[in-house]
């Protein structure tokens, strides 16, 4: 039998914040998806896509409904590997590099170049994202009420 | 997701606000998108909750605290979020120092306290206080 556990005071705080960076980084992801379609509008099979594509999102594939597209786990590793080899690989170091490492500047002077050859439409808007989105990740504006 | 468990899901607005931020003004998200959103992010805290949960019962402990929040998002594979979290709880628990020190320092007077200033009356006051006017006469008649 399981004890009850309590929490200390700073958990809320802490989870919140947690939740705030993933709603955020699925969401990116799923308009980026969505866009790579020509869509404007995010909805669920977006993100549904999303989450089988990605290894750290892999605990949300049994919520996701079974209507969004008849793809299984394996079409959808199968269409991401396709897409690795089809697509400039300049694009898909900005868009498959936030989870390694949000932290990264992507608008160096190195990343100048590749975002002119990139995708015009996306690539700018994204490295601006990997650089410093909203000021999400720099915790050194933090100011504690 | 029916009514019951809405109500113990996150407040479908406040994702949609979050989610908003992130895109540009003309990215347009379904109402469906939110649910989605809604259901997955309350899986993400019953993920990273259950797995930091787990490591304090292994070690015998009663209360789940922040590091354990951290050590769970690391183990998870959400290594970027466990250095940014680490950070915020840092600077969260630096605040809360600071601010028990302020409460101390308030609420103890002999500490880092000068004494209070003598009491300065002005020269009328003192006049008034030194020599009293005289009370007037009772008018009995």
């Amino acid at each position: 039998m399981f004890t009850k556990q309590m929490i200390s005071s700073e958990i809320p705080m802490l989870m919140s914040k947690a939740c705030e960076i993933f709603i955020q980084e699925l969401t990116f992801r799923a308009w980026m998806h969505a866009e790579k379609n020509n869509k404007s509008i995010v909805q669920p099979c977006d993100v549904a896509k999303v989450i089988m594509q990605t290894d750290t999102m892999n605990f949300l594939t049994e919520i996701i409904p079974n209507n969004l597209g008849d793809f299984s786990v394996f079409d959808a590793k199968e269409e991401n590997i396709a897409n690795i080899a089809e697509e400039n690989e300049v694009s898909l170091s900005f868009t498959a590099g936030f989870m390694g490492n949000p932290m990264m500047k992507m608008d160096s002077e190195e990343n100048a170049g590749n975002i002119v050859e990139g995708n015009q439409a996306t690539l700018p808007y994204t490295s601006g994202f990997m650089g410093n989105p909203m000021n999400m990740m720099n915790m050194d504006n933090v100011r504690m009420k | 997701m029916d009514q019951d468990e809405q109500d113990r899901a996150l407040p479908i607005a406040n994702v949609s606000r979050i989610m908003k931020q992130i895109l540009p003004p003309s990215a347009k998200i379904s109402k469906e998108g939110k649910q989605v959103m809604q259901e997955c992010v309350t899986e993400f805290i019953s993920f990273v909750t259950g797995e930091a949960s787990d490591k304090c019962h292994k070690e015998n402990r009663k209360t789940v605290n922040g590091d354990d929040i951290c050590w769970a998002l690391s183990s998870l594979g959400f290594d970027n979020y466990a250095e940014a979290i680490g950070r915020y709880l840092h600077k969260y628990r630096q605040a809360e120092r600071e601010k028990i020190n302020h409460d101390k320092k308030y609420e103890n007077p002999h500490i880092n306290r000068a004494p209070p200033p003598p009491l300065l009356l002005s020269r009328v006051t003192r006049d008034k206080v030194e020599n009293p006017p005289p009370s007037p006469p009772n008018q009995s008649g």
